[in-house]
């Protein structure tokens, strides 16, 4: 089936293998609305700020796509991690210390007894789990950190701790999601893996800057 | 059925001869590896920020082949192996209104930059964002009778209200004709229809009822394509909009502010389009959904909102500047991790930047609301958020 294509409309959305704009500086946009205020019309289009967007020469390509400042666990995730092998069950279970890269190898998910059940289900085929126990130092907002995209789940006292909240971005060769929560200090936890298919994952917990 | 579809809603499917049989089937080209990536939690999609890639969205592109026949589709922007479709960065372009009381208030709209784009694809003339709908209720809105959508119609705006709400009649799976009322431009007429798309086009997971064109063969089991459709079915209600479709009384009256900006919401025409309640029929094959209450704030049609919102090309019968009524059941719900957005592309930060972008059919009621007093605007939001 053909649709008319709008030129005009097509002009004004798209830029095609174009260079990239001049973009302006944020400050433009409070004097226009300063200037609104004050009864003075304005309607002019200013480009967003993309000071945020700019990628320190540093960041793996890919990886600045993360709104977090995630550049410990970009230089973390640049070694090739201490080899660990996850339990299958939650008595067991490996300690990990925050600060530290580590390569888990993980079980076959059928084989693996969870401490809650994971907070989110998938597939079973193929699918590799695995548990390790953390303790962090100070109470408060820390990271865990994975190259994969299994599911994460932080368990205390055989209940899911709840995230806050999480990033995700495929494109960054070191990792592939970041998961942050709220733990208290000196208490034995379980990071529990599941749903993801690679028999190898690195992970690491840090504390959020 | 409802588990095991939302273990394959949240399942990262896998390319290559070692991929787990059901998890098989991803790419070549894609644009995510599952369900839950875009519609993350089954809610909507987030936008990129400016300079980056779409991740929970897609591009929708206006090409025409070297015959000239324009076609309107979905790029693959990820790949197993070799190129994608194209790659495509987001800028945001803001500009700066103001309201009748001079308060000031700033819009954005995205521009797209596609770079590496497959000359295989013909000529490329441009492209809009589509980012992921919110999964909410969806039984129940392919459980109101295409009759009822229809009486609701007023193409030639008969009754001069300035609102001519029209059905989009889309050709089914099944061979037949139905309204459509799911995707952005209400492309689809049932979830099966809609499903199916997804998988074939967003992961390239090809069923017995759609293949994306690079492959020949279905490589995902019926049961799990219709355990996903009864997942999808089954997605809850927001807690206000569920007490409103049980016909639960209220514990508590709503508030000063709520009450009035539900009148409002009435008085400035919002309801000509986003219907309060509507109401399903009978579902043979699922009867917990026959004969409901869906207080969903929509009525399913295509309306035109101006040259301000219009994709680059329309899709299917639907044109540039015509879009479905976007429900608002859960317009308040919000999560910590996620910044609220709206409209197709999500370049409305807030429900109120949402308004301000309403032209077309709707131009009268952002009028009002552009010359409304700041603590009337403010009862309208508040009352949106209820909902």
């Amino acid at each position: 089936m053909s649709d008319r294509i709008d030129p005009a409309s097509a002009a004004a959305a798209t830029r095609l293998h174009g260079r990239p704009r001049e973009q302006g500086l944020s400050p433009a946009l409070l004097l226009a609305a300063t200037l609104f205020a004050a009864g003075l019309p304005v309607a002019l289009a200013v480009p967003h700020d993309r000071a945020l967007a700019a990628e320190p020469t540093s960041v793996p390509a890919g990886c600045g796509e993360f709104t977090w400042n995630l550049e410990r666990e970009i230089e973390l995730f640049a070694a090739p991690g201490q080899p660990l092998a996850a339990a299958v069950e939650p008595r067991g279970a490996p300690r990990v210390e925050p600060n530290r890269l580590y390569a888990l190898s993980l079980a076959p998910q059928e084989r693996v007894t969870f401490a809650a059940p994971p907070g989110k289900e998938r597939l079973r085929d193929g699918a590799r789990a695995g548990l390790v126990a953390v303790v962090v130092p100070t109470a408060g907002l820390w990271r865990v950190t994975i190259d994969d995209g299994a599911w994460i789940d932080v368990v205390r006292a055989d209940v899911v701790v709840e995230s806050n909240r999480f990033q995700g971005r495929s494109a960054c060769p070191r990792f592939r999601k970041s998961v942050e929560y709220t733990l208290p200090a000196g208490e034995t936890m379980l990071i529990q893996l599941s749903g993801g298919t690679d028999a190898e994952v690195r992970l690491a917990v840090t504390p959020v800057p | 059925m409802f588990r095991l579809g939302r273990a394959v809603f949240n399942t990262p499917f896998e390319a290559g001869p070692e991929a787990p049989r059901r998890r098989a089937g991803l790419g070549p080209r894609f644009n995510a590896p599952s369900c839950d990536a875009c519609h993350n939690g089954a809610g909507r999609g987030d936008p990129p920020r400016d300079g980056s890639a779409p991740t929970q969205g897609v591009v929708h592109a206006a090409l025409s082949s070297p015959g000239g026949v324009a076609t309107n589709r979905p790029l693959r922007v990820e790949s197993v192996v070799g190129g994608s479709d194209a790659r495509a960065i987001v800028r945001w372009i803001e500009t700066i209104g103001g309201y009748a009381d001079r308060r000031p208030y700033s819009l954005r709209r995205p521009e797209l930059e596609l770079r590496d784009a497959d000359p295989a694809l013909g000529r490329l003339h441009a492209a809009g964002l589509r980012m992921a709908n919110p999964l909410v209720g969806l039984g129940l809105l392919e459980a109101v009778p295409d009759a009822t959508l229809a009486a609701l119609a007023d193409p030639h705006d008969r009754d001069g209200d300035g609102i001519s709400g029209r059905v989009h009649r889309v050709r089914t799976i099944a061979g037949r004709y139905g309204v459509g009322r799911f995707g952005w431009k209400a492309a689809h007429a049932t979830l099966l229809d809609q499903t199916t798309v997804a998988l074939a086009i967003e992961m390239g997971v090809a069923s017995r009822w759609r293949r994306p064109p690079e492959d020949a063969a279905p490589e995902i089991d019926d049961e799990l394509v219709h355990a996903l459709v009864a997942f999808q079915r089954s997605t809850r209600l927001p807690d206000a909009a569920g007490r409103r479709a049980a016909g639960e009384t209220p514990a508590r009256p709503a508030s000063a502010a709520v009450a009035r900006g539900e009148r409002l919401f009435h008085e400035y025409r919002c309801a000509g389009c986003h219907v309060p309640q509507l109401a399903t029929g009978a579902v043979e094959d699922a009867p917990w959904l026959a004969n409901r209450v869906v207080p969903a704030y929509t009525d399913l049609l295509l309306h035109d909102l101006g040259p301000g919102l219009a994709a680059p090309v329309g899709e299917g019968d639907a044109t540039a500047t015509e879009w479905r009524t976007a429900p608002l059941w859960g317009l308040g719900l919000a999560r910590s991790d996620r910044p609220r957005t709206f409209l197709h592309d999500g370049r409305a930060r807030s429900v109120e930047e949402a308004i301000l972008w309403h032209g077309g059919e709707a131009a009268l009621s952002r009028h009002r609301f552009l010359h409304a007093a700041a603590d009337d605007r403010a009862a309208l939001l508040v009352f949106l958020d209820s909902l």
